[in-house]
């Protein structure tokens, strides 16, 4: 397959368009073409830029809806709509799925059962949480900028590269353009990236740094110093050359423990 | 069905509605009265909707139409489309994490995103966001576009390249930070 035989078929993979057969054939192509592999990289960060520029659009003015709501009860008073209520009503079953699922999502991001133990780094374990509530409570929904794409995000968790080790350094474009934002706890200055996975669990990764001596705040850099879980919250915080990592999530502690295996933590 | 129903089914997409018609016409106003007009008709037709398929991309169908329709009248009047493009929207920093100085930063960036989408071909830029803001599928694209499946394909494939091209300064995102874009 040559490139130019694979770029429709890379993007419909990309877009979820194509099936497992069509699929295999592009991946095998990607292994072996870098070319691709950075279209593909490209691409994606052109959608998240896409994304994360629509969420800066203003909204729909306040009063939109009462105006429409008008003009439908306008529209009723002169009776113009012949049969329509008689034949829709049975087909609105779907909200109640819609109104369970809004319920589900909201007792996972109000569920604050998480007691952390008493430790060292306890006050900064609670800012964690609670700056992950806060993430999550906002109004476009779990991920800090709302276009920021999961599969970008990690992208930037391979810690041999670059830009993961730089991370916490970045500015608030680099972290806006990766779907994440600037955030600063306590001494600590930092990037957090709140994401989803598999649709339910609900997980922000923090990297911070201390602006003068990483030693200070971390007198046990190098290994695990807090770990906690508690129904449906867990986290994981640890440190390593110099930087804090944190996890906090809606997932178990066995999938954070995972994730953060993924990005250096044994 | 009973105002309440609808209000639960259609509200929730008012601001995506309201964002897509923004970037078709360039005015708050116009964009306005388009998707009130938009809802009304989905009102009406509620009758047609198929069970089980998309409510979200049948009201974005319904508001492409409108938005034909409107560019068609615009056309046979071309003072009103001189008067939508004196009035056009600025994209805003949305309120959120970011605190004043780091909006400012962010309202550039989104403003020079915003020009590359504005200098896609219409049609591009219907079916790129669509696509990569709406979440719809090829399939449900091309319904709302009433064109085939590869047209819809291709269009994407066309604004892809042409949004790769003009925002590759930002596509590294190192660069963007030695491109001064940094606070």
């Amino acid at each position: 397959m040559r490139c130019d035989e694979t770029r429709l078929a890379l993007y419909a993979m990309e877009d979820g368009e194509l099936d497992r057969g069509g699929g295999r054939d592009v991946v095998v192509h990607l292994e072996r073409c870098e070319a691709c592999r950075r279209r593909l990289a490209d691409d994606r960060r052109v959608k998240a830029l896409v994304r994360w520029q629509a969420s800066t659009m203003p909204a729909a003015p306040q009063d939109l809806w009462s105006r429409v709501a008008a003009r439908v009860e306008a529209d009723d008073a002169v009776g113009s709509r012949p049969g329509a209520r008689s034949r829709s009503r049975r087909r609105w079953s779907r909200v109640t799925g819609v109104a369970t699922a809004a319920a589900i999502i909201l007792a996972l991001v109000s569920a604050t059962n998480l007691s952390p133990p008493a430790d060292i780094e306890t006050a900064l374990a609670s800012e964690l949480v609670a700056d992950h509530e806060r993430s999550l409570r906002r109004a476009a929904g779990p991920a800090d900028v709302p276009g920021g794409d999961p599969a970008v995000i990690l992208a930037r968790l391979d810690p041999g590269s670059r830009d993961f080790v730089r991370a916490p350094r970045m500015g608030t474009v680099t972290a806006a353009l990766l779907g994440g934002s600037v955030c600063r706890l306590g001494a600590t200055r930092g990037i957090r990236w709140s994401y989803r996975i598999d649709g339910a669990g609900l997980v922000s990764l923090y990297q911070l740094v201390h602006p003068r001596s990483a030693s200070s705040l971390l007198p046990h850099a190098g290994r695990q110093i807090l770990t906690a879980s508690g129904g449906t919250r867990s986290f994981v915080l640890w440190a390593d050359q110099g930087v804090l990592h944190a996890l906090v999530g809606a997932v178990t502690e066995a999938e954070l423990r995972r994730l953060a295996a993924r990005i250096g933590y044994r | 069905m009973s105002h309440g129903e609808f209000e639960a089914l259609t509200r929730p997409h008012l601001d995506a509605l309201y964002r897509f018609a923004a970037r078709s016409v360039s005015s708050a106003a116009t964009a306005e009265d388009l998707v009130q007009e938009a809802c009304l008709k989905a009102y009406r037709a509620f009758g047609q909707f198929e069970r089980g398929t998309n409510y979200r991309a049948w009201l974005f169908r319904i508001l492409a139409n409108t938005i034909v329709d409107w560019h068609r009248r615009a056309t046979r009047n071309p003072e009103e489309v001189l008067i939508a493009e004196l009035t056009s929207i600025e994209p805003s920093a949305r309120e959120g994490p970011l605190d004043p100085e780091a909006r400012a930063v962010t309202s550039a960036l989104s403003a020079e995103v915003n020009a590359a989408l504005a200098a896609l071909p219409p049609a591009w830029q219907a079916v790129l966001l669509l696509n990569f803001v709406e979440g719809l599928s090829y399939k449900e694209i091309a319904d709302i576009l009433a064109c085939p499946v590869g047209t819809v394909m291709s269009r994407l494939y066309r604004a892809r390249r042409a949004l790769r091209r003009r925002l590759r300064h930002l596509l590294d995102p190192w660069d963007a930070e030695r491109a001064g874009l940094t606070p």
